[in-house]
């Protein structure tokens, strides 16, 4: 709460970098949230192990930038080359593994599994990289524009999460595969029964949603500091965007992390940072009350 | 024949465990046990370890100096440290130190890491009537619930903190407009709140006195706010953590001030994260520094020795500003013990109501009653004010007794 003495604030100075904070941070909320959306619309998954999947490709990231020798200093855009990769293998890999084993089954146990995998992944880290807080620092400075400061590391990460988002919406509404995740999505015994081979769809579905969290793990290296404790944090934020995007809504997801980022944003200039998780979540406890399917999704759902 | 042959090697192995147990049992009654947990994981695992790698250091040195001096057992007796992961987590604290108590025995606590975690295990000295020295648990609340089992290891939160206020009135009493920045935990909660006290009795102007949640990976809202108050001074109290966001996003966001102070300065950790560029001019109060030297050591290793120890223990692992807070720990405690002369927590207690020394984090003394370390003015320890190079070494400016403010980079104007 602000106890300082008579403030004096620049008001459209203020409004425009609390709007610019708030669309550069949630852009990549929302490109974290994603792969959770699309896993949990179609397979009726939380994957709590998610906030894990995007330390992994922060990490990743961070290994490749900061290594030295012949493979050291790679720029992080380019790791995505190896990130994306080693994503889509690595879900393919889990979901083959485990995750297939309990798909269908009771909520409780799909939940133990990842909460399982979620404290797995997160000791690996820990054993790794320790516990220190860890920065790419690549592309630092800003670009000012009348007074507002925009972080090259934010604009650029915006930029890509614009990409990914195309890159997934003409996956999904033109290529077979992306036409299969949407149809087992809609109804999966019908789209069984029109011999779409449900299985494969569920290993890429969960495949494409662990690349992308990984990728959203790209744009948190460059843009924010992060340590294995941070894992719950994306995961939790992920839920809420989920919540208020709708299921299985990958522009919910984008719009949802874009409503996150400018709650917080604002919640933090105009009231006090210190609410903003109880600002998040009385939003989540909004929708959950007003409208529960989310702003994108479907009633039937 | 092979019976026989297996009977003999069965009968040898169960006499050598037999022999092995009974010297352990003999060499258990020699030895000093202290418990106490660290975070190798969780939230604070990061600043908590090197804290533990300190004890751990105390623990060489004590025991290579032949063991602790007590008086009613008529011997030196070698220190073992028990501990256990806590991973930052409240509920495993209880559970661990009350193993600790009742299950490995131990004959003293030391506590585990900050304020916000010694804070829940505070009690459990004077359940159990085991004593505890607190390594780095600076709130000063912690002390004054009437536990009689406790002393504080580290300066009291505000000392901490008053520093940096002290050589800002003192260097630029011009420019008073202060914006005070503070993580919604319990040690930089505890740090922000007593020295807006001590700034506003200094004169300062307090445009902003704001908070962020404890472990924030955002705080753009509330440097939004400070950017647009144009203050003469940013003080930043966090964690580590906190600390390397701030200063980060104020690097992004142009957030400049003729000086900006951390909390802890001086930690590897800023180094790692940040580097000299981004670092450069920053400053702030510390427990220690690498370049401190304390004259009229009492007790205990000096810096070149602290360094040497720790090299050997963990080897490319560089101590930071938290890791001889451990070694503190350790030092005072074998003090007491040698001048009570018994392991009886009562007695070793007692000494702290008269009991002064001199470590390699300077001298230290403490009030009777509650057991808190006192002011530097009535001998307790001193924090110090360090500033960062461009080259990411420190260099201590403040207080004038131990640092030179001819060193100091001033005004800063960062970023």
């Amino acid at each position: 709460m602000n106890q300082g003495t008579r403030p004096h604030y620049r008001m459209d100075l203020l409004l425009a970098q609390t709007i610019a904070n708030g669309l550069l941070i949630g852009a990549i909320y929302g490109l974290a949230a994603l792969g959770l959306t699309l896993v949990w619309g179609i397979m009726d998954v939380v994957n709590l192990a998610h906030g894990e999947f995007v330390l992994f490709g922060a990490y990743l990231t961070f290994v490749l930038f900061s290594q030295r020798g012949a493979l050291g200093g790679v720029n992080p855009l380019l790791s995505l080359l190896m990130v994306v990769p080693a994503g889509l293998l690595f879900g393919a890999f889990l979901y083959r593994a485990l995750l297939q084993r309990v798909v269908g089954q009771p909520a409780l146990t799909t939940l133990l599994l990842t909460f399982g995998l979620s404290i797995l992944f997160n000791n690996v880290l820990l054993n790794w990289f320790g516990p220190d807080v860890r920065i790419v620092r690549w592309a630092q400075g800003s670009l000012v524009i009348g007074g507002v400061a925009l972080p090259w590391t934010r604009l650029i990460a915006f930029a890509l999460v614009i990409v990914v988002a195309l890159c997934l919406f003409v996956f999904l509404q033109r290529s077979y595969a992306g036409k299969a995740i949407r149809a087992v999505m809609q109804d999966a015994e019908a789209a069984a029964a029109l011999g779409i081979d449900t299985q494969r769809v569920l290993t890429t579905a969960f495949a494409v949603g662990t690349m992308l969290a990984m990728v959203a793990g790209v744009l948190v290296s460059v843009a924010l500091s992060f340590s294995p404790a941070n894992g719950v944090q994306f995961s939790v934020t992920s839920f809420v965007i989920c919540v208020v995007g709708g299921l299985g809504r990958p522009l919910g997801a984008m719009i949802g992390g874009i409503i996150v980022g400018l709650v917080e944003s604002f919640t933090g200039v105009f009231i006090t940072q210190a609410y903003t998780p109880a600002m998040v979540s009385l939003l989540l406890i909004g929708f959950l009350l007003v409208r529960p399917v989310g702003l994108f999704g479907m009633a039937e759902r | 024949m092979r019976a026989g042959t297996l009977s003999l090697v069965a009968s040898c192995v169960l006499l050598t465990v037999l022999a092995i147990s009974g010297n352990a049992a003999v060499a258990q009654d020699d030895v000093i046990k202290i418990g106490m947990t660290n975070s190798f994981s969780g939230g604070l695992a990061q600043a908590a370890s090197p804290v533990w790698r300190g004890v751990m250091v105390w623990q060489d040195w004590v025991n290579a100096q032949g063991g602790i001096m007590v008086k009613d057992r008529n011997k030196r007796m070698q220190v073992r440290v028990v501990y256990h992961d806590d991973e930052t987590n409240r509920e495993n604290l209880i559970r661990l130190y009350e193993k600790l108590a009742t299950s490995d025995n131990v004959d003293f606590f030391f506590a585990p890491y900050g304020s916000g975690q010694t804070f829940v295990v505070a009690g459990l000295g004077d359940k159990y009537k085991k004593f505890m020295v607190s390594t780095s648990g600076a709130a000063p609340n912690i002390y004054q619930q009437g536990y009689k089992y406790i002393v504080q290891g580290i300066m009291q939160a505000d000392q901490f903190g008053r520093p940096y206020l002290d050589m800002l009135a003192k260097i630029d009493p011009n420019n008073k407009k202060i914006a005070m920045i503070y993580e919604d935990h319990l040690f930089p909660k505890s740090v922000a709140t007593l020295v807006k006290d001590i700034a506003e009795k200094l004169g300062f102007q307090v445009v902003l006195f704001d908070r962020f949640p404890a472990g924030a990976q955002d705080v753009s809202a509330v440097l939004t706010r400070v950017k647009q108050l144009k203050p003469d001074h940013i003080y930043f109290m966090a964690n580590i953590e906190g600390s390397i966001v701030g200063l980060r996003q104020m690097s992004e966001l142009k957030v400049s001030a003729r000086s900006i102070g951390i909390l802890d300065n001086g930690m590897y950790y800023y180094k790692q994260a940040l580097g000299g560029k981004t670092l450069d001019g920053i400053m702030g109060p510390v427990e220690w520094d690498m370049s401190q030297r304390y004259k009229g050591i009492t007790l205990g290793p000096n810096n070149d020795e602290f360094l040497a120890l720790h090299k050997k223990r963990f080897p490319g692992v560089e101590p930071d500003n938290h890791t001889p807070l451990g070694t503190n720990a350790g030092i005072i405690l074998q003090r007491a013990i040698e001048l009570a002369g018994t392991l009886d927590s009562v007695k070793v207690r007692q000494q702290f109501c008269t009991m002064k020394l001199t470590t390699l984090m300077g001298p230290q003394a403490w009030d009777c009653e509650t057991g808190l370390m006192k002011y530097p003015q009535d001998g307790g320890m001193p924090a110090i004010v360090t500033q960062w190079r461009e080259d990411a070494s420190t260099v201590t400016v403040w207080p004038p007794e131990f640092g030179d403010l001819k060193l100091l980079k001033f005004p800063v104007n960062r970023f």
